[in-house]
């Protein structure tokens, strides 16, 4: 799941930003081009903001709602310790 | 800073600086006083007795080191929009980092009762073999990053002591954190023909320079080895929670200001299209083709994937408190992260119009400070980077000297060391590998965000496999471990050399010439069609982890049944059954039955 999570962004992000927010050399960009959102270029409004909002939110509700809880155990440190001077001693 | 107070403001970064040392001093002393011994002393040493919290977790997991609120900004005063696509994916970063393996290795740490990282592998795998070479790569690599570390510490104490040097100036702190090297000492190496008198001059100030540079030296390998050493894994970790709410509180100072002073975003960018070009405003950049989209891919591998995969990150994860405490984690590392990058490409990409045409780029940062906020508020922004070069620093010391005291000392020489011979040995380990890493640093080395990539795509590539196949796959085994830590680590070195063998060497080999992206010089390597080192270092360690893994003998059941499937609260380590094997048959059958619905739990992502 959050391996997709990431690829969803890797993959959007990357082809929207290359599509329209990269001059490329079929496509030259100039000042007209940046059709300002909110004083952003529209590229990085639509490429990069927009996701970050979304993935925030998915973040948030995945973090907060799905994720489950689960018993990390008991600490073995002791034991642990115990057994290397045990397998020292021998 | 101003020229209002030029006498009084000088001292302003002093002042903040020796705060800041007290605070951390103070954090030392509290994380020492306030903890008992409750799992051993090197659980609470080096892992604060498994207890962080959920804010400890997000702000310490955050990758910016000092170099990084310098170099940062003043990518996105050079290239413009294009850096904003470069550090988006820190959109899914706490999701990668933390969420990718954190329970697991949280729960593996438990289960076999890990305090290093080297300990992990070696418990997880069953293979000394492996520990010895995780705390080998991890010093390697670490202390080139340390000794780095520390130069830019000395070097940022060495401008704001008064020993008769000219006046601390912001720009040059922020030149010197970002490179290690600072621009007057540059200037003393260059052979000087004329006056007699002038190279006397320069001579006696490189000399002064000199002194200044070992002072501040002292001064701050005592200051951090003191907190450190006293306070170990909880001094580390609280004074790194300090520093981030101090660069938080910056951006969100700096936010209004640079809006108020600009009129609107729209008329930075073309102010910036009018200085730079059309780049300015897209991709790949400004002036060169600092980000094409084969390093935009490379960048979401980066950020969001080898961010897991850094030993400071896998160490944190054995040490959070409970499931609880790392899903909070999560939510609040995603509200930080929105809070300082967005804000801090507004703030930068505003700087153009604000401050148009610097002629070093690195001091956009400091200039920009400078010019919005008044001097004490300037002081505290500016002291942010010191904060973290500290913060580093510590986590990392600990890392080290863990490594030599559980992995080396008391696993290869002393097995049997006493609970006091191992706690003085730590004390003295954490010293001596603060000792040792000033005495190489009193030789400043160069280029120091450089050398961080660097070591950080060695280490994610060393360390990343081994941990995700040692987390999820049952079958993965310790040479498969070893050939994905050696390959990865290997090719990144590789493809390092490559880029500064220079383009006789690739040419010889055959290889098309380096091209040319990313940051135009210094410690650049050799991006492979295009792409980033960590991008193939990640890639042959996957290959190498999973193939040498099933052409080598699976592992012994016993060992994956402890360790995968639930077994119980009296369920030994797997140390215990690798003494008794006895104890272990009753487990080894288990591992045949089907999955229990705990284990199965325990064993999604």
């Amino acid at each position: 799941m959050i391996l997709l999570a990431w690829l969803a962004c890797t993959v959007y992000c990357c082809v929207y930003c290359y599509l329209f927010g990269y001059i490329r050399a079929d496509r030259p960009l100039g000042a007209e081009d940046v059709r300002p959102i909110l004083g952003m270029p529209s590229w990085f409004f639509w490429g990069v903001i927009v996701p970050w909002i979304v993935c925030g939110v998915f973040n948030v509700v995945y973090a907060g709602f799905f994720m489950a809880e689960d018993d990390l155990g008991i600490d073995h440190s002791v034991e642990l310790e115990q057994d290397i001077r045990e397998g020292g001693a021998e | 800073m101003n020229e209002g107070a030029p006498g009084f403001s000088q001292y302003v970064p002093l002042a903040v600086l020796i705060v800041f040392t007290i605070v951390s001093l103070l954090l030392g002393l509290a994380a020492n006083l306030l903890t008992s011994v409750k799992q051993g002393f090197l659980q609470k040493y080096f892992l604060g007795n498994r207890s962080m919290g959920a804010v400890a977790a997000a702000l310490t997991a955050a990758v910016m080191s000092g170099g990084s609120f310098i170099g940062f900004p003043s990518l996105i005063y050079s290239f413009g929009w294009v850096v904003g696509f470069w550090i988006c994916s820190y959109m899914i970063a706490p999701m990668t980092v933390m969420g990718l393996m954190g329970k697991r290795v949280g729960q593996l740490a438990r289960r076999t009762g890990a305090i290093t990282l080297p300990d992990l592998f070696r418990e997880r795998y069953g293979s000394p073999t492996l520990g010895l070479l995780t705390s080998l790569i991890i010093i390697l690599f670490l202390s080139a990053f340390m000794v780095a570390q520390f130069a830019a510490g000395a070097t940022i104490m060495k401008f704001v002591l008064p020993l008769g040097l000219p006046p601390a100036d912001a720009v040059a702190i922020a030149r010197a954190t970002e490179t290690g090297l600072d621009e007057s000492s540059e200037s003393v190496a260059e052979p000087n023909e004329g006056n007699s008198a002038e190279t006397a001059a320069k001579e006696a100030r490189a000399a002064a320079e000199r002194r200044a540079y070992l002072i501040g030296l002292l001064i701050f390998t005592l200051t951090v080895v003191t907190y450190t050493t006293y306070g170990g894994f909880l001094a580390a970790i609280w004074t790194d929670v300090f520093q981030s709410l101090v660069m938080v509180v910056g951006v969100m100072i700096l936010l209004p200001l640079a809006m108020v002073k600009l009129g609107g975003l729209h008329q930075a960018t073309l102010a910036g299209i009018d200085q730079a070009g059309p780049g300015f405003a897209f991709g790949p950049g400004a002036g060169r083709a600092f980000h094409p989209i084969t390093l935009g891919i490379s960048y979401f591998v980066m950020w969001a994937i080898t961010g897991a995969g850094q030993p400071s990150t896998l160490v944190r994860l054995m040490a959070f408190k409970d499931s609880r405490t790392l899903r909070y984690a999560l939510i609040y590392q995603t509200i930080y992260n929105v809070l300082v990058y967005v804000p801090l490409v507004f703030i930068f990409v505003a700087a153009r119009s604000i401050l148009p045409n610097l002629a070093a780029s690195d001091d956009a940062m400091p200039k920009l400070v400078q010019t919005l906020a008044n001097p004490y508020v300037a002081g505290v922004i500016m002291a942010a980077p010191y904060g973290a070069v500290l913060s580093t620093v510590s986590g990392w010391l600990l890392i080290i000297s863990s490594g030599l005291v559980r992995d080396i000392y008391q696993r290869f020489l002393r097995p049997s060391a006493s609970e006091k011979e191992i706690t003085r040995a730590s004390y003295i380990g954490t010293i001596l590998v603060g000792i040792c890493v000033a005495l190489v640093a009193v030789d400043r080395p160069p280029y120091l965000q450089l050398i961080v990539v660097f070591a950080s795509s060695g280490l994610a590539a060393a360390f990343l496999v081994p941990a995700l196949i040692g987390c999820y796959w049952r079958r993965a085994t310790a040479p498969g471990a070893i050939a994905a830590m050696l390959g990865g680590a290997g090719v990144t070195l590789l493809l390092y050399a490559l880029g500064q063998g220079g383009i006789g060497l690739t040419d010889r080999i055959g290889l098309p010439a380096n091209p040319d992206i990313g940051p135009a010089a210094g410690l650049r390597p050799y991006y492979l069609f295009g792409f980033e080192p960590c991008v193939w270092g990640i890639t042959i360690s996957v290959v190498l982890g999973i193939g040498v893994s099933l052409l080598t003998r699976p592992p012994e059941p016993a060992r994956v049944a402890l360790l995968f499937d639930y077994q119980g609260p009296n369920a030994p380590a797997p140390a215990t059954v690798e003494l008794h094997p006895e104890l272990g048959r009753d487990y080894a059958d288990e591992s045949d039955k089907p999955e229990t619905p705990e284990s199965r739990k325990s064993g999604e992502s």
